[in-house]
């Protein structure tokens, strides 16, 4: 995609020098990459801290507290309670900013208990619920598994039958591997553990195998840039 | 020349030397034009079939409505339960072919990855004809970013579809701050989470947002993230709290983790980063840039297993001379 105004030409050339400051890491580490990791950090907190307004805050608080204001003789005792509600959680929220003054931070530790004990009551019978009884439930598959109703050697789906003997194994084996309550010695114990190991290296490999994918993924997106936008496009800007 | 040793020269540059390779090679790979052959995973293949199957039980869901509206007036039930159900009807009615809420929950850093397969999930949404309802939940810097996605593919259909028009086929609502909190809201009253789209419009306003007011009136969630732990917040509370069904694309370097929740149908599907997008365009029948870098993919991973096998001779060779 070829820039198409003077403001998209400096957009690209900007984006990717900033890219080979980054790149330039590789050789070693240097201060045009500094400078580059300093610009990510500060853009990124900076943007963060302004969307957050415009998203949350500014919607949410300001807005709404312009209109009751507004109208403030003709509002019911609902509308009161509203505004009271709303101001008792900016006020809730303004404590934080307390963590700031090393003699007053400790006043910060009521909108945290507030926030803790709110995100632990609703998280724990939810977290419960979607990853342990879910889970738990997905592990309880038959060991042998048929095609149809009939019963019969012949009527084995040996396909199911594998993966799903395999799955409940790997569970009890993993699981028994983290036990470790007693010295395990005996030849079960030693076996079942080793089997453990085993399928963890199988899952670690999977994930080795996808980040590899993952960050070539990413090369391959600068590269993409640099070559299509930055190059062609600085190009097709110019010549077409 | 005079002092040089090339094992000297390896042991200080390797690194860089390897790097150059890398890029060299997935320069040289994005030369080549070509398109490659690609097997459609179950994985991908979950979220294309759910997407395909929206208006199918859109349908459903409006006979199933106008049935129990039926034998609400045969059983002469009382006027506030009646012009509930036909409310419930008349927002199912206002999307014919389903709605999709698609949550783009990445900021740039991973949009290479990520790009790609929420363009080709939103243009197959499209392409059914189905309404599309977009939130940037996680992050505020994914807003623009998803916008410009969705602009994008609103506006340039390659064949696929008629041009689509914002607020009429799909509705940007942007960011909320505090996901959480968000999501539990959004699940008894979307007018009242986000209050107004993206760009400042009133939801009052919008015809669009008439038929959706919860996540009830949604019919599937389709969440392409960066982050570890969103999709557990979004398993959470859409799925386990508010029954939503849900479909999930994210990074490669994540999606091991997240098998056993396919596994247990807590998710019909996840899309495995640049491959699983590759796939979903395939299967979408329109290879594009996904497919394109697939091949600059293949050469770079040939290279890194050169590079394991290199290094392992290389660690047996030294193991042997005793160093």
């Amino acid at each position: 995609m070829a820039p198409e105004t003077w403001m998209d030409l400096i957009g690209v050339w900007l984006a990717a020098v900033l890219s080979l400051c980054v790149f330039s890491f590789l050789i070693r580490d240097n201060f045009f990459y500094r400078l580059t990791e300093a610009i990510f950090v500060g853009g990124s907190v900076g943007i963060g801290i302004v969307l957050t307004y415009w998203n949350g805050f500014h919607p949410k608080l300001v807005l709404p507290f312009r209109a009751f204001m507004a109208t403030l003789p003709q509002q019911s005792a609902q509308q009161w309670v509203w505004a009271a509600y709303m101001l008792v959680s900016l006020l809730l929220g303004m404590l934080f900013l307390t963590r700031f003054s090393s003699k007053h931070a400790w006043i910060s530790r009521y909108p945290m208990a507030y926030v803790i004990g709110l995100g632990t009551g609703i998280g724990i019978p939810l977290g419960v619920q979607t990853f342990i009884f879910e889970q738990t439930k997905a592990t309880l598959v038959p060991l042998i598994v048929f095609r149809g109703d009939t019963v019969s050697w012949s009527a084995i789906d040996w396909v199911a039958t594998c993966g799903n003997t395999t799955l409940v194994i790997g569970v009890l084996c993993v699981l028994y591997y983290f036990f470790f309550s007693f010295k395990k010695t005996d030849l079960f114990s030693r076996a079942a553990s080793r089997l453990g190991i085993a399928y963890l290296m199988l899952g670690f490999g999977a994930s080795f195998g996808y980040t590899v994918m993952a960050r070539i993924s990413l090369l391959i997106g600068r590269v993409d840039f640099l070559k299509e936008e930055w190059i062609l496009g600085t190009w097709y800007y110019f010549f077409r | 020349m005079k002092g040089f040793s090339p094992g000297a020269f390896w042991r200080k540059w390797y690194r860089q030397i390897i790097y150059v390779l890398l890029f060299a090679a997935v320069l040289g790979a994005s030369f080549y034009r070509g398109s490659v052959s690609l097997h459609v995973s179950d994985m991908t293949r979950g979220v294309y079939d759910h997407i395909e199957n929206v208006p199918r039980l859109r349908r459903e869901r409006i006979q199933r409505l106008e049935q129990q509206l039926q034998a609400l007036l045969t059983r002469r039930a009382p006027s506030n339960e009646l012009a509930a159900a036909a409310a419930q009807l008349a927002r199912a009615q206002l999307h014919s072919n389903g709605v999709v809420l698609i949550s783009f929950d990445f900021a740039p850093d991973v949009s290479p990855e990520l790009t790609p397969m929420t363009d080709a999930v939103v243009r197959h949404a499209f392409r059914r004809g189905v309404s599309v309802l977009a939130i940037a939940a996680a992050d505020p810097r994914g807003a623009p970013l998803a916008k410009s996605i969705l602009d994008s593919c609103a506006q340039t259909p390659r064949d696929m579809y008629p041009e689509r028009r914002a607020g009429e086929d799909y509705v940007f609502l942007g960011n909320r701050p505090d996901m959480f909190n968000t999501l539990l809201q959004m699940g008894k009253d979307l007018h009242a989470t986000y209050g107004a789209d993206y760009g400042g419009r009133p939801l009052a306003e919008i015809p669009f947002m008439r038929g959706l007011h919860t996540f009830d009136d949604i019919d599937y969630i389709v969440v392409i993230t960066g982050y570890v732990s969103v999709p557990e917040v979004w398993m959470q509370i859409a799925n386990t709290k508010y029954k939503a069904t849900l479909g999930m694309g994210m990074t490669a370097v994540s999606i091991a983790g997240y098998m056993p929740y396919l596994h247990s149908q807590q998710i019909t599907g996840l899309i495995p980063g640049l491959r699983g997008a590759a796939e979903y365009e395939i299967a979408l029948g329109k290879p594009y840039v996904a497919t394109r870098r697939m091949i600059a993919q293949l050469v770079a991973h040939a290279l890194v297993i050169v590079f394991i096998v290199a290094g392992n001779i290389e660690y047996f060779v030294r193991r042997r001379h005793g160093a």
